[in-house]
């Protein structure tokens, strides 16, 4: 029941960090190789957001978007090796 | 009586559960608004947190009290937005100290407690009929 109810603010917390990360990259992506290079990132090799955050962080030494959009997986990875340690068999 | 209650209830836990989550999504709006200038975002974040805390805020009191008892708590919930939403846009109407920004919060934070409230009651009212 209190998973339930906890559930909701979770998962808008997770969509409001994976925005956040998006914004971040997309800025990024625009102030560096303008509007051709945004709009190419976005819908001909969507890959490219996967890894702007790493190239980011090694080449300007700008690491908040890859501590942005990183951090919720390295969170969930996480909690699910919690999860199955503590797991009743 | 047992409306009454209901909200004397559904209030305290409600701030609760406000200050749980509305400080997280203070915390994350802050963030976003520092790092990229952008205000939409945590505008909607909080008012969905607003939401949730109404939904968790009203979900125990509404499971006990008669159901008839429910849907006169909707209408009080809802009467109290109106009256939020309205008092909001009287204030941008006139020269208050409060800036647009705080009053579309405002306004965006009554109606997603309405969207929770309706929700609240209808999965109550589910669940009450599955016992």
């Amino acid at each position: 029941m209190l998973g339930r109810l906890l559930s909701g603010p979770l998962a808008i917390l997770y969509l409001g960090v994976g925005a956040w990360g998006f914004i971040l990259v997309s800025q990024y992506i625009y102030l560096h190789w303008g509007y051709v290079g945004a709009f190419v990132s976005l819908f001909i090799f969507p890959a490219t957001y996967a890894f702007v955050p790493l190239y980011a962080g090694i080449i300007d030494g700008y690491w908040l978007p890859a501590q942005v959009c990183y951090a919720p997986f390295v969170f969930m990875l996480v909690l699910s090796s919690f999860e199955s340690l503590f797991k009743r068999r | 009586m047992y409306t009454l209650g209901a909200i004397f209830i559904a209030i305290p836990s409600m701030f609760f559960c406000l200050f749980l989550f509305g400080i997280a999504g203070a915390y994350l709006g802050v963030g976003i608004y520092k790092t990229t200038g952008i205000l939409w975002l945590p505008l909607i974040i909080n008012a969905c947190m607003t939401g949730c805390s109404a939904y968790a805020a009203m979900y125990f009191p509404l499971k006990v009290v008669p159901k008839a008892s429910v849907q006169s708590i909707r209408r009080i919930v809802l009467a109290l937005m109106l009256f939020q939403i309205g008092y909001s846009c009287f204030q941008a109407s006139t020269n208050s100290t409060l800036d647009n920004f705080a009053i579309c919060g405002f306004i965006l934070s009554s109606i997603a407690t309405v969207v929770a409230c309706n929700f609240c009651n209808a999965h109550v009212l589910e669940d009450r009929e599955d016992e």
